[in-house]
């Protein structure tokens, strides 16, 4: 699955701040973009397999991001809840987001230009101790 | 933290990767970048193939793949689309030939996620063809680790250009591992800039006229002067 590469990604990175910080991760926030669907329980476990592996026994959290666009021709804000999109096209965007600019324009004036404003995909970021 | 950069840093170090670049369009860099993936796999290699001109992608046109109908398997993340020993990864996979217009950050989110989504496999060499000129993209791959491998012509705009993109790698410490001249006509220019700034000159790939009519067919490809000629620069590129 998608997930299982991102989470192996994830992983890394922890790794490399675990080694920098000399253990001192408190927490880990994986940020679950919402335009990219990823699977939240598979990403919770195999996060939760690797950490337990890794013998890293910082907490964790996974962090919904609801998606949001913003043209730059007009202006207008939307979210994905405003968008049809057909199974196979959350399909691409969940492998590749910036693909919602080959199927999604501005609902107002018809622009490509637009910009994904939040919630693209996944992000992670770390609570240190002290 | 930025951990797709992060791992794309380890991918692109783990293995032999390079970004070939052009300063200008037009000069055969895609070409380029396919038959060379093809002739490293043809030697038992182990090759992927980005396409990083992800507003512009063509190396699937150069190897007969019909990326835009392709279905898309997942393993642990996308598998490549495999063509003659070489594993692609090319956006049109998920924008199926719609055209896409990309902003900077864009284009360069978009290709991180590439290169972390894909299932690689054991890989010994990893191209990417670069969009034109010194862009985010570039940058952004070359900062991470991948070498770069200049193709220029000895036309007036193309050595201009050229000239200035080695001062920048030289500049800026980036690593190239030299410049290939395509569509030589003879003519030292190219290769007097190219050591004036202190990088090699690794040879010449003369006009092809048959190049053309074996685009799509990645096996006519490999039977190419193009290639031939190619083929000649492949120990130096990958001792470099």
């Amino acid at each position: 699955m998608h997930e299982l590469a991102l989470v192996t990604a994830i992983l890394s990175a922890v790794e490399e701040v675990h080694q920098k910080e000399r253990g001192k991760i408190r927490k880990i926030r994986v940020h679950l973009g919402e335009l990219q669907g990823l699977d939240r329980e598979v990403i919770r476990e195999h996060l939760e397999a690797g950490l337990k592996e890794m013998g890293i026994g910082a907490g964790y959290e996974l962090v919904e991001e609801e998606a949001s666009f913003r043209c730059r021709r007009c202006g207008r804000l939307w979210n994905l809840r405003e968008l049809e999109l057909s199974s196979e096209v959350r399909e691409y965007i969940h492998f590749l987001p910036e693909a919602v600019y080959a199927y999604v324009r501005c609902p107002s004036c018809g622009t490509h230009d637009y910009e994904i404003a939040g919630g693209r995909g996944a992000r992670v970021s770390f609570v240190l101790e002290g | 933290m930025d951990f797709k950069a992060l791992y794309a840093r380890k991918l692109l170090g783990s293995v032999r990767s390079y970004a070939v670049l052009s300063s200008k369009g037009g000069v055969g860099k895609t070409t380029a970048a396919a038959v060379l993936s093809l002739l490293l796999a043809r030697r038992g290699l182990r090759v992927g193939l980005v396409d990083a001109d992800l507003t512009n992608s063509t190396a699937h046109v150069v190897l007969g793949v019909e990326a835009g109908r392709a279905s898309i398997e997942e393993g642990k993340g996308f598998r490549p689309l495999e063509v003659s020993g070489v594993k692609l990864v090319t956006p049109v996979i998920f924008t199926r030939d719609n055209p896409l217009a990309l902003r900077g950050s864009s284009a360069t989110e978009a290709l991180k996620e590439l290169l972390v989504a894909a299932e690689w496999g054991e890989l010994d060499v990893l191209i990417l063809d670069m969009p034109p000129g010194l862009k985010d993209e570039a940058l952004e791959v070359m900062g991470l680790g991948a070498r770069g491998l200049v193709i220029s012509t000895q036309e007036p705009l193309s050595l201009y250009s050229v000239s200035k993109a080695l001062s920048l790698f030289k500049k800026e410490g980036l690593r190239a591992v030299g410049v290939v001249e395509n569509m030589g006509r003879g003519g030292p220019l190219l290769r007097e800039e190219a050591e004036r700034l202190g990088f090699r000159h690794l040879g010449v790939i003369g006009f092809d006229e048959g190049l053309s009519s074996a685009l799509g067919r990645a096996e006519r490809l490999l039977e190419t002067r193009f290639a031939r000629e190619a083929e000649r620069m492949l120990d130096d590129i990958l001792s470099l």
